[in-house]
Order: C-alpha cells, then sequence, then structure tokens
C-alpha cells in the first residue's frame, strides 16, 4: 500500500517536471505543440538559444536593478558607459521618426528581457516605434520556417535574432548583412566585441565578415548528482576525465531493477547534444569546412558505437524516445533515477524552481580529445532595412551589459559578454559554474552549414534508427553518410 | 398574377435581368453561397492549383521558383523513403480506421440499450470527452503515459511482471502506440455518430423480427448493420481520409521516428516543405497523397452501392 502511494506520487512528481522538462528541451527543439509545436527533433536548435521557462520571480526582481553597476571588476566599465549610443559616429539623432521590426523567439524570459530592452532604446529614441515580432517558439527549425515564410511574404524586419544554426542559411539568401563596419566606427561596438570570446564571435564569421552580434550562447557539459555520488562513495568527476573513467563511474551508478531501477547515464539524444561525443573523439559529423559528410571516419563510428553500447551493452542508460520532444532526462535526473546526464545552462532554472540542487556540472569526459561544443545566437540587420543605423542602436541595446545581465539573471543561457558571465549572479550555481564560459577555450561551434535542418534531420533519423537498434552503428551511419553526402553535395550545387 | 408582379417590379426597380422572381431568388441564393465559395476557392481550390503548379518547379520559398518539368514526379520513383512513409501510412489507415468505427460501433449498440438516464449520459460523455480535448494536449499526456522508465502503463504491467515496453522507441510498438492513441482519442465520433443512426431505426423492426424468432445476433445483422450501413459508410470515408493525413498526434509523440518508423506521409511533406524548404518536391508528394485520396473514396463510393442502403 505504502509503496504505492509513494510510487503514485512520485509519478505525479515526475510528471510536473516533465513539464518543465518539456519546456527545456524546447531549448533545442524538439517541443510538443503547446508552448512549442515542433517540427525537427532535437533540441538542437536550442543550442544557442535555449529557453526553458521563465524564471517568473527573477525577471520581476531583475527589473529595479538598472541603477546598480553590473558587477563585472574585470573588464573595462568605462568604455562602456563612457560612449552612449547617440554619441557614436554616424547615429541617428535623438528625434528621429521610424518603425523598426524585429523578428526573434525564445520563451517567456526572453520577451520581458528584450521589452525591457526596448523600454530602454526608446528613453534614447522616444519618437521611434519597435514592432516586435515575438515568436514564443523554442525551436529553431520552426522560427527559421516563420523567417523564411514571413520574408517571402514580403515582410521584412530591420532586425532578425538568429542562433548559428541558421545563420549561413540567411547569409546564403542574402537576408543580412555585414556588421564590421558599424563595429570598427563604433567605440562601443569595439567595446562589445572586446567583451565577448573571440569564439563566439568566430561563429558568426562567414567569408571572413561578422554577420550578426552574438547575445547568449549554450554548450553542453556533464551534470552529476552530487548527492548520489557521495551515496556511492564516488568521487567528483576530474576536469580530465576520461570515456573510461566516465563509463566505470556510470557503471557504479547504475543499479536496482524495475521501481528502484537507477541508471548512470541519461543520453541526451539531440543534434547539438551528441555532438559532444564526436569532438572528445577528435572528430565530427562534416568535415573540417562542413561541406561535406565525415560519417564514414571509423572516428565517428567509434563514438556513436560507444553511444549505442551505453544502453545495449552496458546498460548504464535508458533508451532513447525516438524523437519525441519530452526531456525524459531531466525528470529522471531530479527524481535521482539519473546520475549523470548532459545539458548546456538552460535546465538550470526548471531545477531550481522544483527545488532540486544536488548537482554539479564538470566538462565533457574525453577520448582523445578535450573540447566541447557551443552554439550562439546573435542579432543581424536585414539587408532591406531601411533604419540600418538605428537598427545598430538598438542592436547595441539588445546586447548591452543590462540587457546580458538580465539574461544572466534569468539563468537560461549563458550570457555573451564574459563580464557578465564572470559576475557573480552567473557563477553562485551551480559550484562549478566557471566552466560554462571557461569551456569556450576550447570549443567548437556545432556545425551549421547553410542545409542545417536537413543536417540534422538526417544525422537524427539515423541515429533513431541506431539506437532503437533498427539498424546496427555501421550500417546505420554507412546510410547515413549516403544520405548526408547527397544533402550536401546539393548545397554544393546550389 | 400579373397584378401581384407588377406592383414589385415598380418598387424594386432594380436592372433588368432582376426582373423574374426566380432571377432574384438565385442571386439571393448564390450571395448566401458566396462567403463559403470565396472560402473555399482562397482555402481550398486555390491552394490545391497552387501546388500542382509548384509542384513542377524548384522552389525554397526565398528565391523564385524555377520550373523543372517533371523532375519532382521522377525523384518519387526512386525515393526509398517514400515507400517507407506510404507504408507506416496505409498501416496506421487499415488499423485505425478499423478499430475506429469497430470500436465505435461497438460501444454505440451498448449505449443504445437500456441504461438508467444519467448514466447513459456519464457513458457516452466519458467516450465522447478524449474528441474534445485539443489533441496536442492529450498527445502530451500520452506520451507521459507511454514513457518506458517513467510511464505509469509500464509501471501497472511491472506489477504483473510484464517488462517494460519502450513504446515510442520501439520499431515494433511505436505504431500500434499511436494507433491506440488515436483510437482512444477519435472513437468516440464515430459513437457519437452511430448513436445517431441507431436512434434512427423504429423500434417496430426489432419487435417484428423478435416475434418471428431472430435471435440478438440476426437482429443485428440483419435489421441494424443495413438500416445503419449509411452511417457507417460515412464513418469509413470520414475516417479513411483523416487517417491518411495523420499528423498531429505523431508529430506530438515521436515526430516520426525513431529513424523513420512512424514517420506519415503528411510528416514527410511537411519536413521536405518547412524544413528542407524543398517546396516542389513537397508538393509532388501532397498531389500523390491528393490523388490517393480521391480514387480511393471514389472506390468506396462505388463498393458502397452494393452495401448501403438508404432508407
Amino acid at each position: 500500500m505504502d509503496t504505492k502511494n509513494v510510487r503514485r506520487r512520485d509519478f505525479l512528481r515526475l510528471t510536473t517536471l516533465s513539464a518543465a522538462g518539456l519546456v527545456v528541451t524546447a531549448c533545442g527543439g524538439a517541443a510538443p505543440a503547446p508552448g512549442p509545436a515542433a517540427p525537427t527533433a532535437a533540441p538542437a536548435a536550442a543550442t544557442a538559444a535555449p529557453k526553458p521557462t521563465t524564471a517568473p520571480a527573477a525577471a520581476p526582481t531583475a527589473a529595479p536593478k538598472p541603477t546598480t553597476a553590473p558587477a563585472a571588476p574585470t573588464t573595462a566599465p568605462a568604455a562602456a558607459t563612457a560612449a552612449p549610443a547617440a554619441a557614436a559616429a554616424g547615429a541617428p539623432p535623438a528625434n528621429t521618426t521610424a518603425t523598426i521590426s524585429i523578428f526573434d523567439f525564445g520563451g517567456e524570459a526572453d520577451k520581458k528581457i528584450y521589452a525591457d530592452a526596448h523600454a530602454r532604446f526608446k528613453k534614447k529614441y522616444p519618437n521611434v516605434t519597435i514592432e516586435d515580432n515575438f515568436v514564443p517558439v523554442t525551436t529553431w527549425s520552426e522560427f527559421s520556417n516563420k523567417v523564411a515564410t514571413d520574408v517571402a511574404g514580403g515582410h521584412t524586419p530591420d532586425i532578425i535574432n538568429i542562433a548559428i544554426e541558421g545563420t549561413r542559411l540567411v547569409v546564403k539568401k542574402g537576408l543580412i548583412i555585414p556588421l564590421d563596419d558599424y563595429i570598427s566606427n563604433d567605440p562601443s561596438g569595439k567595446e562589445l566585441i572586446a567583451d565577448v570570446a573571440p569564439a563566439l564571435i568566430d561563429a558568426f564569421k562567414v567569408d571572413g565578415k561578422i554577420w550578426q552580434i552574438p547575445h547568449s550562447w549554450n554548450n553542453m557539459l556533464i551534470y552529476y548528482n552530487t548527492k548520489m555520488f557521495k551515496d556511492a562513495n564516488i568521487d567528483p568527476p576530474k576536469e580530465t576525465w576520461t570515456w573510461d573513467d566516465f563509463l566505470a563511474t556510470a557503471k557504479k551508478l547504475t543499479t536496482g531493477s524495475g521501481d528502484t531501477k537507477v541508471y548512470g547515464f541519461g543520453i541526451p539524444f539531440f543534434n547539438f547534444g551528441l555532438t559532444p561525443w564526436f569532438l572528445t573523439k577528435g572528430t565530427y559529423r562534416l568535415t573540417p569546412d562542413w561541406s561535406d559528410s565525415n560519417l564514414n571516419d571509423p572516428k565517428v563510428l567509434e563514438s556513436v558505437t560507444f553511444v549505442h553500447d551505453l544502453v545495449h551493452v552496458h546498460q548504464v542508460s535508458p533508451d532513447v524516445g525516438g524523437e519525441a520532444g519530452v526531456d525524459v532526462n531531466a525528470q529522471l535526473f531530479a527524481a535521482g533515477k539519473l546520475g549523470m546526464s548532459g545539458w548546456g545552462h538552460w535546465p538550470i532554472q526548471g531545477f531550481f524552481q522544483n527545488n532540486f540542487k544536488d548537482f554539479d556540472v564538470q566538462f565533457w569526459p574525453r577520448s582523445t580529445a578535450a573540447t566541447s561544443v557551443h552554439g550562439v545566437g546573435g542579432w543581424g540587420i536585414s539587408k532591406d532595412s531601411q533604419n540600418k543605423p538605428l537598427a545598430w542602436e538598438l542592436i547595441k541595446e539588445l546586447t548591452s551589459k543590462e540587457t546580458i545581465q538580465a539574461t544572466a539573471e534569468a539563468g537560461v543561457a549563458i550570457p555573451a559578454r564574459r563580464s557578465v558571465a564572470e559576475g557573480a549572479d552567473f557563477l553562485k550555481f551551480p559550484t562549478n559554474s566557471k566552466i560554462f564560459y571557461g569551456s569556450l577555450q576550447d570549443s567548437k561551434p556545432v556545425e551549421a552549414p547553410a542545409n542545417f535542418n536537413e543536417v540534422e534531420t538526417i544525422f537524427m533519423r539515423y541515429m533513431g534508427d541506431i539506437m532503437s537498434d533498427a539498424s546496427t552503428p555501421e550500417d546505420g551511419l554507412k546510410a547515413a553518410h549516403q544520405e548526408l553526402s547527397a544533402a550536401m553535395a546539393k548545397l554544393k550545387n546550389g | 398574377m400579373a397584378s401581384l408582379a407588377q406592383p414589385r417590379a415598380q418598387i424594386q426597380p432594380g436592372p433588368r435581368w432582376l426582373a423574374k422572381e426566380s432571377q432574384r431568388e438565385a442571386l439571393a441564393g448564390y450571395l448566401f453561397i458566396l462567403p463559403t465559395f470565396l472560402g473555399y476557392t482562397a482555402f481550398i481550390l486555390g491552394p490545391i492549383v497552387a501546388a500542382v503548379g509548384i509542384s513542377f518547379t524548384k522552389y525554397d520559398i526565398l528565391t523564385p521558383a524555377s520550373f523543372v518539368g517533371l523532375e519532382n514526379y521522377a525523384r518519387l520513383f526512386s525515393d526509398p523513403r517514400l515507400r517507407t512513409v506510404y507504408g507506416n501510412t496505409i498501416f496506421f489507415t487499415v488499423f485505425a480506421v478499423s478499430l475506429n468505427v469497430g470500436i465505435g460501433l461497438l460501444l454505440a449498440v451498448l449505449l443504445n440499450r437500456h441504461i438508467p438516464g444519467p448514466l447513459k449520459y456519464v457513458f457516452r460523455s466519458a467516450y465522447f470527452f478524449p474528441v474534445l480535448v485539443a489533441l496536442v494536449y492529450s498527445s502530451i499526456i500520452w506520451q507521459f503515459l507511454y514513457q518506458k522508465d517513467t510511464g505509469i502503463i509500464n509501471y501497472y504491467l511491472g506489477l504483473l511482471n510484464i517488462e517494460p515496453i519502450a513504446w515510442l522507441s520501439n520499431k515494433q510498438w511505436v505504431l500500434p502506440s499511436i494507433i491506440i492513441m488515436d483510437v482512444w482519442r477519435n472513437t468516440g465520433f464515430a459513437m457519437l455518430v452511430f448513436l445517431a443512426g441507431l436512434q434512427n431505426i423504429s423500434t417496430e423492426y426489432y419487435e417484428a423480427a423478435q416475434l418471428d424468432g431472430a435471435n440478438r445476433l440476426q437482429l443485428f445483422r440483419h435489421i441494424t448493420l443495413p438500416l445503419i450501413s449509411p452511417t457507417l459508410f460515412f464513418n469509413l470515408i470520414i475516417y479513411m481520409i483523416g487517417a491518411l493525413q495523420v499528423f498531429d498526434s505523431i508529430m506530438v509523440l515521436t515526430k516520426g521516428g525513431p529513424g523513420d518508423t512512424s514517420r506519415s506521409l503528411v510528416i514527410y511533406i511537411y519536413e521536405n516543405a518547412f524544413q528542407f524548404f524543398e517546396m516542389g518536391y513537397a508538393s509532388a508528394v501532397a498531389i500523390t497523397l491528393f490523388i490517393i485520396i480521391v480514387i480511393l473514396t471514389l472506390i468506396q463510393f462505388r463498393l458502397g452501392r452494393a452495401w448501403v442502403h438508404y432508407a
């Protein structure tokens, strides 16, 4: 009787958390429709702009903060404050009358953050109307679909918020302009670039030009349950741990059966989430210039086999659920049914809201390479914009310390500005938070050619086959390589 | 007669061609159907014609379409994924239609018996209720129920010592899982339509047959079934068309995975159109589905002549 009651309660708790998890997953992409409605599969899209729920609590309290100096002792605060937008060379006069239209997307937290930034901008430019086409979706595919159809329908915005997954597509289609001149002619542009890790700027470089200004980003780290590690007398993972260490740890954590089953590791089963397995093996799914499939690389097979075996050979990971959108890992992890899993920064708010704090983060275990992945979100200016200088001024506000600080407080993505990411607010939890921004040193961007949607879909479809044992890793990758090669050839041939 | 028509013509001089009453009536009729006709043209006929046009082009939404002749149609024959998604769609359609209609009929017959008043409404509402809930919400709930490690279905199966089933990630189980949810959700509508059909059958037929010594099965076979055959026919057509176009429940539950094992034709069309931006090919696939639905519906109408009895 008792157990039954407890079970039911457990189930309810899990279900509640899943609701949060579901939104969390959104960050990438897979979400089911209510909030999200998801096309592709994985929370992949999310990469750059993962936006779980929001912090309803955090947002309101954050509001009265503007006056205080953002806690960032490191970088030159003087430069930032000394260069008010209107002072920049070529900035439109404060009495300019215009309408600026924006395409952006995300969750509720983002909406609030953007709205606050717009309000600050309007203090400088009171006659400017901002038309915010905020799309409450959480997958990159959905958003790119919306942008494409709107643009096709003749509605071109001035400013577009795009994650790296879509950058090459919009550049290729000539939808946005390079921003190098704006950056180099504007002191606050230079200050901004100086405060952002080069890896994030490089993510938006195509043909040597910078096309977007980063606002936030995400990576993949291992989350581990500190209480479970302690109870099982397992030392916390070291920064330099290997795949072997990881597997040994996962085996130790895997216990029980039926209702009491606990798994060592929940596989983050989405495009972005699977990338670290390739990177830490010193390979990737596409060739380094992202022009061709690299799935026939034996190292890719080794990586995929390792992931496959976690479920089917070592049995330290639960089945991955097709391509469905619920972040089961988040539910299981918070319920103490998973010792470890992998995410970017996005699930932390959800864990907090469910009062789950027994976790910390560590770098991905390495096989032959120590590296991680990053995806970035940023603002670009439309080629057809009639108000480009004004749009640039607004982008500066959208990437100002104040705005980025709000991003950090909302706790969803990792702020693009180093000064904020290294500030006390962002670092307060979990203990090892410094490695979020720190991981950028050796990190590689998620592969994002102009046909990203297709690459992601092909890869995840075959991974679904492989993980459900519908095909072996060898056969699955062989077929995937063939299909991906054809897709890449099609891209090259226009 | 003439004296009646005359004054009206004076009151409403109007154009010459509206002089006759019948013409005015016809105009009123056309005006009444005009909004529907405009809607139909703009949102159904127009897109169908556009899809036919687009299917002969290469079109990615962002750059102008270019004519490619029959290239997209040629590709239909060399696309191995198309065979898989057609296979899935047909499998889903066969089982979803027969189970939805079969169980709907069974429920309707059971509920058409003498059941105390309030209880009758409770049952009817209960079976119809899933139809009223937005599909996305119910799909999400089913997704939780189906979870292998945390799902409540596997929990109860576990109490019976049955190993957990990977409902949504096992290639054998995934389509049956989707069909189960579809039947749970949609059979209530078939039930409701059957109930309406059953209530139109006069009790006199049954009384007469019973006097002749017919048993329950004979009553059902020789009276109920022929007399609700138009209803049955209606349900079959509606469910078949719906099942061939299945999209949202699969989208929420599995997005077509794992692999392509639960991908339906419409999801495949969506994927090509809005993820790969291959509007031309997506339109060509859509046209094949359109033609198949038309042909199947015509076949059903033809076959229906043999077994559907209109009173």
